[in-house]
């Protein structure tokens, strides 16, 4: 194999770990938002406990979108969602909680540290 | 050891000494009970720590190194424009500017955290008579991993 090849197979590895990485990292983001992550420390969304056809609604309103090969999208379309976020009306809320979105974005770095891990493992 | 309750009033010291801050009685702190007024600027916090995870090779008496997120909501009478909302907001910014270091009684670290650097979001109504801006400051502490 001439050195030409070994670059080629290196750049295609390297491409393929990125990826990966990237795939894992955005997985373990969006479960910190949504379901709350020892990772990040993040809460994840409040559910209701109202037993009503809406209980769930903040949490299964979240969606992950791939924007580009190295981004993705995560958001809500819910209005009052940074209601909860910012936690506007101090609840004390039954399960989760607020702030999953900041928390988040703090320990991303450590997301993609173990993004890395589980992908070079 | 880092004590979060040490963090958390080092974090409400500097929030007090914001010369727009509201007076004492219009100031919700956490698990004291308390009713905002209806006709008064309030502001609310939430201390958020993320966890302290151990970072170095030792353990014990290892290097500690704790985050996570200082909230605090300044509410003002809704119906009245932002400019009021928003200046105690940016002055609660400028107390708690990136790169800020105290070192506690403990000895350890306490650090305004620059990525992400404290901001505030858009002013929204609560829909009881105020509208508020939130403010969310990043912090992380260091210490040793030592018996208190």
């Amino acid at each position: 194999m001439s050195f030409a090849d070994s670059m080629q197979q290196f750049i295609a590895k390297t491409a393929a770990d990125l990826h990966a990485v990237h795939e894992v990292a955005s997985d373990l983001a969006f479960e910190s938002i949504v379901e709350g992550s020892a990772i990040t420390g993040a809460p994840g969304q409040p559910v209701s406990e109202s037993r009503s056809p809406n209980d769930g609604e903040l949490r299964d309103s979240w969606t992950k979108t791939a924007v580009s090969p190295t981004e993705t999208l995560i958001a809500t379309d819910l209005p009052w969602a940074p209601d909860v976020e910012d936690n506007i009306h101090d609840f004390h809320f039954a399960n989760h909680g607020p702030h999953s979105v900041a928390l988040t974005r703090l320990g991303f770095d450590a997301i993609v540290d173990a993004a890395v891990a589980k992908v070079v493992r | 050891m880092i004590d979060d309750h040490e963090i958390h009033m080092a974090l409400r010291a500097i929030l007090e000494d914001v010369p727009s801050l509201p007076p004492a009685q219009d100031r919700s702190w956490a698990n004291v009970n308390f009713v905002p007024s209806v006709s008064r600027p309030h502001v609310e916090t939430d201390f958020v720590p993320a966890g302290k995870p151990v970072i170095s090779v030792q353990t014990i008496d290892g290097f500690v190194r704790a985050t996570g997120v200082y909230a605090v909501r300044s509410y003002g009478l809704a119906g009245l424009g932002e400019d009021a909302i928003r200046a105690r907001a940016m002055d609660i910014e400028a107390a708690f500017r990136a790169g800020t270091t105290i070192t506690l009684d403990s000895g350890n670290r306490l650090m305004i955290l620059g990525n992400p650097a404290p901001f505030s979001g858009q002013v929204i109504p609560n829909g009881k008579s105020k509208s508020v801006c939130s403010t969310k400051i990043s912090y992380e502490c260091q210490g040793f991993n030592t018996a208190p």
